[in-house]
């Protein structure tokens, strides 16, 4: 582990909220590293402050206090559009409501992302019809809006949104809390097909199978890190592997 | 019940109190503008309670001879004869202007029978020592003079202090001056002019005053070639009144176009409110709320906003329209405003705010009057229905920002229409706005043509004003460096089929504007050009002939065209075709125009008249004066540009901040993700401004082009009453481009300006609500 490449570093990281003029306090002092190339799964229960984490270090949400450091850069006091640059350029998002922008055919919605950096409009159409046939939608479903598909679709043209950009991490928040069985099985699997292609891959879930998907799971319990696991990457049907992880969650009372 | 209005009023507070202050605006303004139109029923009401004459005439003829003639007539109940000295060009300076003017003033002596049985003072000072002078309040607000006040009269044999005693509203004669006894004989000697005797007339009830004033100038007239002149108080109330009547009417127009503008936003409003709250309304009828018991709370929420909104502005009439008669209304129309309650009025104005506010609230919520609860519950209004998806970005090339917003603009039809109709109507009224100022502060001409009729830069008032004198001082005018036009116009009041008239006698009838609407100029000794007015009486035009009568004189003349200008009985003629029925015609001023002119360079054609010519008594520069706001129609048009200007900055400011609170509750969550995956709040701003562009262009070249068409037409209609037939105010073309690059910029910038809070949201929260 001491060899890998440290992307984002939190230095006591707290998040508090003010419910009824009392102060929640969300995450407290929180120490983390994510590492390059690693699929990060963080699990918690309702309320651990999972969602809260994944936007501070995505720099979607500022903390309250402590730093994050992406590549060494502390990106905590960046302002609103600066950080909006920094997204654009190293992040990639897939939440559970999918979030695809409503009024955009599926095709624009990734091609407007990936015009934010300055891709040319023709090389990412072609970067983008390649994405989507590894995500297995066809070039008719892209020219569709978003609510003419169905959510297993819209997630997945998600993801190659996420990807349009070839950011160094895809931040995924429950991505697949709002889809089916059929589509919570193809979204987790192109997210670990991207992983194993070399995509760094932090994920929020409460879903068993999606933890699964990790190769390095970090239990979140009243904002603060429980316990740590590390299966090892994800094979399919490794009962071994599996095993470890159940019980890695069993002893932190999930 | 209540409690879903009250639910309502919580949750749109911040749209309800934009509607609010829109509300109280147009109402203020809708409201002020009929108290604006009332100075013609209130200068009824003062003449009644003054028992002001029916009308007055002067003539140099002596009492004795002025009462003969009243005693004959048997329409005149009763009459009073005065002295009163006309000092057609007295030069004064005031304690509150040192910079010498000239005038024409009327000075009667204090005490003495002015028409009217008081004089209601507004301001008296009886303690005032010295000379006293007693001033209108038309004079006082244009001079802005108060008791206590001095004025000091250079005559050619000496000057004279006057403090001002009283200031009383006359409603004859703006230019009525009263001095003391002693004074009036003192200034009569210094000034060199003659008195004057003045007869005021009191006709009986249901004698038409004009021909009673008209058969008194004849009379006066066949008596022995007298001066003569004189005007019946229905004259003078439209003289005081005309010009604040426009006023009016642009106030209503605008109050109409900002009640319009606000109607519209209401339906945009409420049918995105209906929207959002889709799921909420779908609960409440599954709680057992009727359909019309949730239409009647969504009408309630706009017509107590109007009906509180209305009352407001109603007040603040009240509060402010006494400020805005003493601030500038006095200066236009002399009348004082009377503080009262207008209840009829004020109710009439609640009543159809309030008529209005429940047809459109009621109309906008017919959307939900079908809605199932399951169906607002499972689907709510939503159709989706992006059938088209507009320059997919994958085959369109161009720059992301302006692709989006382009592709945003295409798919809001609905605010489009909105958009379209208020930006067409803020186009329109600063197109308007700006044209009239066109009109009155860079090329004032045509204005000030269809005001008063002929205007020259200069005018010269020669030492002797006789015929031959006066031909041999225009040709050496003529002879001045920078000189256009120099010419003699003068009038004298004649009749024609038993209509008074003013005629209009002219050296050169090609140099002289007299705004003729059909036919043409006479140019023979025996033609006319009639004005629209006497025209209309007589049932005469072009090719017709008419007889005009002149003392006992008469003759009949050919029409060759017909006039128009505001507040006149006119006719038009040659100086020799004039002599033709015995008038004598001397020219009291010449009038000059200046090549090309500008403020420079009648300055250098008066400066070369003064170094070169003798034989004139005064210069008066008519070119800086009639872009003076002293002068009463500049200052009305200036006026009325600052309203409306100040009005469409208002309109476009409160619309884009109403649009954006839309358009940030129905788009949150795009602008959550836009930002999550890493625009900008400053591009998304951009975006946001950027589309509406198309709309806005479109509108404000429409609403300018209007407003270049229908600037006449609208003058036409307004001034219609008063002679003008066909307004022909300058029109220029390249305001239509300035309008609509102002406008859609001003819509930019307001727009990218007020939609800041997207810069304090983070894409987190953006996402979350």
């Amino acid at each position: 582990m001491e060899n890998k490449e440290v992307i984002v570093r939190t230095d006591k990281l707290s998040k508090s909220f003010s419910v009824g003029g009392k102060q929640q306090h969300v995450i407290k002092n929180l120490d983390l590293e994510i590492y390059k190339g690693d699929f990060t799964v963080i699990v918690g229960s309702s309320g651990a402050g999972k969602s809260t984490l994944l936007y501070m270090l995505s720099g979607m949400d500022k903390p309250s206090l402590g730093k994050v450091n992406y590549y060494g850069v502390d990106i905590t006091d960046m302002n609103d559009d600066k950080l909006a640059v920094f997204r654009r350029k190293h992040c990639g998002f897939v939440f559970q409501q999918i979030h695809l922008v409503d009024s955009m055919s599926v095709m624009d919605n990734v091609i407007s992302t990936g015009m934010l950096i300055g891709q040319k409009q023709k090389e990412l159409k072609a970067k983008a019809t390649l994405l989507f046939d590894k995500m297995g939608i066809s070039e008719e479903l892209t020219c569709k809006f978003p609510a003419q598909i169905s959510g297993g679709e819209a997630q997945r043209a998600a993801v190659v949104r996420a990807l349009i950009n070839d950011p160094d991490i895809v931040f995924a928040d429950e991505p697949t809390g709002a889809l089916n069985s059929a589509g919570v099985r193809a979204v987790l699997d192109v997210l670990t097909d991207i992983n194993n292609a070399g995509q760094s891959v932090v994920m929020v879930t409460h879903d068993i199978k999606s933890v699964f998907r990790g190769n390095r799971i970090i239990y979140l319990q009243d904002g603060g890190i429980m316990g740590e696991c590390d299966p090892g990457r994800y094979v399919s049907g490794d009962k071994q592997r599996h095993e470890k992880i159940r019980k890695f969650l069993e002893d932190m009372g999930w | 019940m209540v409690k879903l209005v009250k639910s309502g009023f919580r949750k749109d507070k911040a749209i309800l109190s934009v509607f609010l202050l829109i509300i109280v605006i147009s109402v203020f303004i809708l409201h002020s503008g009929i108290f604006a139109s009332m100075y013609s029923r209130l200068y009824d009401e003062y003449a009644h309670d003054q028992e002001l004459a029916d009308g007055f005439a002067y003539t140099d003829a002596d009492h004795e001879f002025v009462e003969s003639v009243l005693a004959k007539n048997k329409d005149i109940v009763s009459y009073a004869v005065q002295d009163m000295l006309e000092i057609r060009s007295i030069k004064y300076t005031t304690s509150r202007n040192s910079k010498e003017k000239t005038d024409i003033w009327s000075i009667q002596r204090f005490g003495d029978n002015t028409g009217c049985k008081n004089l209601g003072f507004e301001e008296y000072d009886g303690s005032v020592s010295g000379r006293r002078i007693y001033i209108t309040s038309f004079t006082a607000a244009v001079k802005k003079l108060h008791t206590g006040d001095k004025i000091n009269i250079n005559t050619v044999n000496g000057k004279l202090e006057y403090t001002v005693a009283g200031v009383f509203q006359y409603l004859l004669m703006d230019n009525l001056y009263l001095v003391d006894g002693d004074s009036f004989d003192e200034l009569a000697e210094l000034s060199g002019s003659r008195v004057m005797s003045i007869a005021y007339l009191y006709a009986k009830d249901g004698a038409d005053t004009g021909d009673v004033m008209q058969n008194v100038k004849t009379a006066l007239q066949n008596g022995g070639r007298f001066y003569i002149d004189g005007y019946s108080s229905e004259e003078y109330r439209s003289y005081y009144t005309v010009i604040v009547n426009v006023l009016a009417g642009f106030m209503a127009v605008f109050a109409l176009i900002i009640m319009m503008i606000c109607m519209i936003m209401i339906v945009f409003t409420i049918n995105n409110n209906i929207s959002r709250d889709i799921v909420n309304i779908g609960v409440l009828r599954a709680a057992g709320y009727t359909v019309r018991q949730i239409r009647a709370a969504l009408t309630a929420e706009y017509v107590i906003v109007g009906a509180v909104g209305a009352m407001a502005g109603i007040v603040l009439s009240y509060v402010l329209f006494p400020v805005m008669d003493k601030g500038f209304i006095r200066e236009i129309c002399g009348i004082i405003w009377k503080k009262q309650l207008y209840p009829a009025i004020s109710f009439a104005v609640l009543a159809v705010v309030v008529i209005f506010m429940i047809g459109t609230a009621y109309f906008s919520t017919k959307k939900i009057k079908d809605l199932h609860p399951a169906t607002a519950l499972r689907f709510g209004l939503k159709s989706n229905s992006f059938k088209k998806n507009h320059f997919p970005l994958s085959n369109t090339r161009g720059e992301l920002n302006l692709l989006l917003a382009l592709k945003s603009s295409m798919q809001n039809m609905g605010q489009n229409v909105t958009i379209f109709f208020i930006i067409t109507a803020v186009a329109f009224v600063t197109m308007i706005a700006g044209l009239l100022y066109y009109n009155t502060k860079v090329d004032i001409t045509y204005y000030q043509r269809m005001i008063q009729g002929d205007s020259p830069d200069i005018y010269i008032y020669p030492e002797d004003n006789s015929y031959d004198s006066a031909y041999s001082l225009i040709e050496k005018i003529r002879s001045i460096n920078g000189v256009s036009q120099a010419y003699g116009l003068d009038s004298v009041t004649a009749s024609t089929g038993g209509v008074e008239v003013t005629l209009i006698y002219v050296t050169d009838p090609d140099y002289v504007y007299c705004g003729i609407y059909e036919g043409e100029i006479m140019r023979k000794d025996n033609e006319v050009v009639v004005g629209s007015s006497v025209a209309a009486k007589l049932g005469v035009g072009v090719g017709d002939e008419i007889a005009v009568e002149y003392g006992d004189k008469s003759r009949r003349y050919l029409v060759t065209g017909l006039q128009q200008n505001v507040l006149s009985s006119r006719l038009y003629m040659t100086d020799k075709a004039a002599q033709e029925i015995g008038i004598d015609t001397v020219y009291n001023s010449l009038r000059v125009r200046v090549k090309n002119a500008d403020a420079r360079k009648v300055d250098d054609v008066i400066d070369g008249i003064e170094s070169h010519l003798t034989g004139i008594t005064r210069i008066r520069n008519n070119y800086r004066e009639l872009r003076s706001n002293d002068y009463a129609p500049v200052l009305a048009v200036a006026i009325g540009v600052f309203v409306m200007i100040i009005l469409s900055i208002a309109t476009v400011i409160l619309v884009i901040r109403l649009l954006i609170k839309t358009v940030f509750i129905r788009k949150e969550r795009e602008f959550g993700i836009k930002k999550a995956v890493g625009f900008t709040s400053k591009q998304l701003r951009y975006q946001l401004a950027l589309s509406l562009m198309p709309t806005t262009l479109a509108a404000s070249v429409l609403g300018a082009v209007l407003g270049y068409f229908l600037l006449n037409p609208l003058f036409t209609l307004i001034l219609g009453g008063y002679g003008i037939r066909d307004a022909n105010l300058l029109l220029q073309p390249l305001l239509i481009l300035i309008t609509a690059a102002a406008v859609t910029g001003m819509v930019f910038v307001f727009c990218f300006l007020m939609s800041g809070r997207m810069k304090k949201m983070s894409a987190y929260k953006l996402i979350q609500e």
